[in-house]
């Protein structure tokens, strides 16, 4: 009875959503992938910046990063 | 236990949020479970919109899944002056006529002849549009132009305001007004030349 009450722009939007259905795991799949991916290259980014920066830094200020890793163990 | 059932309460409340209330809580959690809720909201509708766009199940799952990502990287720079529904479709569309514009490097797939505006009278009644049966829908739709077609699905699938569509579009309202007068003129020129004398 639902049905008679749509219009056909609203029959087609359904009609091609409900396609959806057969490309749903493969979709999700794709992008879960992808944001592994870029939670990945995140987790590299926020993990070994700060190391370069430092050591950039306390190059920068030291002489180099060698000596600094040195004087770490002396510790 | 209670552990358990608190997950299970709170995970029931936020089926309940509004789109805007997810998006406030992904950005400060960045929990991916908000944005599943999202993705289960809008991709079917993304999807659907894709495939009348773009015609081909496959090219309408790659745009999906790139859309998707898009959303997700840049949910952070929806500001919530319009809907979410609205910035979604606008990224939809939007992604849909860069595809179209390659694929047939035309750069005037949308919108282009309406800067000429003036005040717009429409003579064409919505309900000729919506009464047109299925079959003859989708043969009018594949022979109108893209610009055409699209702020014709705007406004009568996605059941857009001028004001929602001329953001999406870029456009002011007259000129979206103008566009839309057009595009039902072209829709029922088509109309009348495949269906008049049908039976």
């Amino acid at each position: 009875m639902a049905e008679n009450t749509k219009n056909s722009f609203e029959l087609l939007k359904e009609e091609n959503e409900n396609k959806f259905d057969n490309h749903k795991k493969k979709i999700k799949e794709n992008i879960d992938g992808r944001r592994d991916i870029w939670s990945f290259f995140g987790e590299i980014i926020e993990l070994y910046i700060p190391k370069i920066f430092g050591a950039l830094l306390g190059g920068a200020m030291t002489g180099s990063s060698s000596d600094n890793k040195i004087l770490d163990d002396d510790k | 236990m209670l552990k358990f059932l608190f997950a299970l309460l709170s995970k029931s409340k936020t089926k309940t949020l509004s789109d805007e209330e997810i998006i406030a809580e992904y950005i400060r959690t960045q929990n991916n479970y908000y944005f599943e809720i999202l993705y289960n909201r809008y991709s079917s509708k993304i999807f659907g919109k894709c495939l009348t766009l773009l015609k081909d199940e496959y090219k309408a799952q790659d745009a999906t899944q790139d859309i998707m990502m898009k959303i997700l990287l840049n949910l952070s720079k929806f500001s919530g002056k319009s809907k979410f529904s609205t910035w979604v479709y606008s990224i939809t569309y939007n992604f849909c006529i860069d595809a179209i514009r390659k694929r047939k490097k035309d750069k005037s797939v949308l919108v282009d002849d309406i800067s000429i505006v003036a005040d717009v009278e429409d003579e064409i009644s919505d309900k000729f549009i919506l009464e047109v049966k299925l079959d003859q829908l989708k043969v009018i739709l594949d022979e109108i132009p893209m610009a055409d077609k699209t702020v014709l699905l705007m406004k009568y699938m996605d059941g857009m305001s001028i004001r929602d569509i001329s953001e999406v579009v870029g456009k002011s309202e007259s000129a979206i007004k103008m566009k839309i007068k057009r595009a039902k003129e072209k829709f029922v020129k088509t109309h009348d030349n495949h269906f008049k004398n049908a039976v």
